[in-house]
């Protein structure tokens, strides 16, 4: 069980593309695309919690909004993702491993700087989706 | 380099070795041949290194270098850092790409010079799958305007077959005028069933630079569907004139880069499904009348959902002829519920989704999970962990992030 909301990266994004094209030239399958859009969500989920280890404080003076919404689905956090291809779609609503997340948050801050050791970034509107940690961190801490 | 930054490959790496060795046993499973994996890794690697969101942002003190990688993807939004520092390491993996890609190339299609290859490496990427199916590839010149095609192709699927001859374009196309066609549905509400093919001249340069999807598609389809032939050819060419003049210095001068052609693949890509989308909308709208003509179909190519319908309607009549009470009920009932179709209970709630939608229309995105979110009166803690970001173009991960933000709301 991992959270789909990191197909709406770089990283998911161009995997959704060049699945999307092998389905389109008949390579492979919709249901085999989905598969390896599942299994991606679980190479992320735990390479995230495994491999990443920076640390970053960012400040905000304003936040513009903040919603906290049980969504539809913990794919995109209550947003349509940018690329919503029909065969993940459809396969997602009937696969078993789909999950729901309990509460997403989403921000919509301005001005925000980011900090690792020095200054990394700074931008003048920021989206952030977040699914609540809580649920993967008990299933992470048990593999590890 | 931030290790927020310089940890953006490594986890990519490890994501993308994971998730296809992973797979490896579910192309087993089907049958399929390992090599359509390694071709998939290929492509998603090829795109992952295209975007640009795993290179080093340019450091702001230092000054700047000029670029020296000319072959891969700018992001359209990025153009306002460029020149970009292109960082060694990153470059190194960057060529080390390029002759993995090279070499997938030479096994598809005759031999390119190298320089020109270089040039059109992308183009071709994205067109590999293309490729696969039309393995003879005469000439280089033909790749855009084949692309074109193909893509023209796509947004009228029925009509693949009038469409297969590749125009062999002059040295000097760029500034030709060429004619395009373009196929539309029989007139709306005329007895013809048969589809239209319209032809229009349209700058070559147009075609290559892919402003064509853009420029035909919306409302001035769906207007010129309502129109005779002749009507929509010239009203079309007046719409395509009128664009491309606004847009001609810009656009011109864009086109010579073959950056830009990569960079606009995805929203050609979204464009595309969007017409495919409205095609199969006017074709359901001719079916029944017009009146589902904005119901966008996302579930798939062609699937007739009209046919459901038609025997819906069948039934219905069937049960008129039966009996004529019923028959006044279901009227009634007909003319409530598309009453409170118009005008739903929580027509106001979806206009301040709307709202919210273009309002949380940033690139700048982090994906995370929280651990903890406290306010105090007009304080935000916000903890997040297992983060992804996407900052003006560049990717960067996070272990854990810890933000500071006021509301004034």
């Amino acid at each position: 069980m991992s959270y789909q909301l990191y197909r709406n990266t770089t990283l998911g994004n161009t995997l959704q593309e060049s699945i999307d094209e092998m389905i389109q030239y008949g390579q492979i399958t919709p249901a085999l695309g989905m598969k390896i859009l599942l299994q991606f969500d679980k190479s992320v989920n735990n390479s995230l919690a495994t491999r990443v280890k920076s640390k970053i404080t960012f400040k905000a003076p304003q936040i513009i909004t903040s919603r906290n919404n049980a969504p539809i689905s913990n794919y995109g956090g209550g947003f349509r993702c940018k690329s919503e291809y029909p065969w993940c779609i459809i396969e997602a609503g009937k696969m078993d491993t789909y999950r729901f997340c309990d509460n997403v948050w989403t921000f919509m801050l301005s001005d925000v700087e980011f900090k690792e050791t020095q200054e990394i970034a700074k931008v003048e509107k920021l989206k952030i989706v977040a699914c609540d940690g809580k649920s993967v961190t008990d299933e992470n801490s048990k593999k590890n | 380099m931030s290790l927020s930054q310089s940890s953006v490959m490594k986890l990519y790496q490890s994501v993308i070795e994971d998730t296809i060795n992973s797979s490896r046993e579910f192309f087993a499973e089907e049958g399929i041949d390992d090599q359509i994996l390694m071709e998939l890794r290929q492509s998603w690697e090829s795109k992952v290194m295209a975007s640009k969101a795993v290179d080093a942002p340019p450091p702001q003190e230092i000054t700047q270098l000029p670029k020296t990688v000319t072959s891969t993807v700018v992001k359209q939004t990025k153009s306002q850092y460029a020149p970009t520092i292109v960082n060694n390491s990153v470059h190194q993996l960057k060529m080390v790409q390029q002759q993995k890609i090279q070499q997938q190339q030479q096994q598809h299609q005759q031999p390119l010079q190298p320089q020109q290859q270089q040039l059109q490496q992308q183009q071709q990427l994205q067109q590999q799958q293309q490729l696969q199916q039309q393995q003879q590839l005469p000439q280089q010149q033909q790749l855009p305007q084949k692309q074109q095609q193909l893509q023209l192709q796509q947004k009228q699927p029925q009509q693949q077959q009038q469409q297969q001859n590749t125009i062999v374009l002059p040295a000097d196309y760029a500034n030709k005028y060429v004619p395009i066609q373009i196929t539309l549905p029989a007139q709306t509400g005329s007895q013809e069933t048969g589809s239209r093919v319209l032809s229009i001249q349209v700058p070559s340069s147009a075609i290559q630079g892919n402003m064509l999807q853009s420029i035909l598609s919306g409302p001035v389809i769906t207007n010129s569907m309502a129109m005779t032939t002749p009507l929509a050819t010239s009203f079309l060419q007046q719409h395509v004139n009128s664009v491309l003049a606004a847009q001609s210095i810009s656009s011109v001068q864009n086109v010579v880069q073959p950056e830009f052609l990569s960079d606009v693949r995805n929203t050609q890509q979204q464009q595309q499904q969007q017409l495919q989308q409205n095609n199969q909308a006017f074709i359901s709208g001719n079916v029944t009348g017009g009146v589902k003509r904005t119901i966008a179909q996302i579930d798939g190519a062609n699937d007739s959902s009209t046919s459901d319908d038609d025997d819906d309607d069948d039934d219905d009549l069937d049960d008129d002829i039966g009996d004529n009470d019923d028959d006044d009920d279901e009227d009634d009932d007909k003319d409530q519920n598309s009453a409170s179709d118009a005008e739903p209970l929580n027509s106001g709630d979806d206009v301040s989704d709307i709202d919210n939608g273009e309002l949380f229309e940033t690139e700048n995105v982090i994906v995370c999970q929280y651990d903890k979110i406290t306010r105090s009166r007009n304080k935000w803690k916000l903890y997040f962990k297992d983060g992804i970001m996407s900052l003006n173009g560049y990717d960067y991960v996070f272990q854990k992030a810890t933000g500071d933000a006021e509301c004034y709301n």
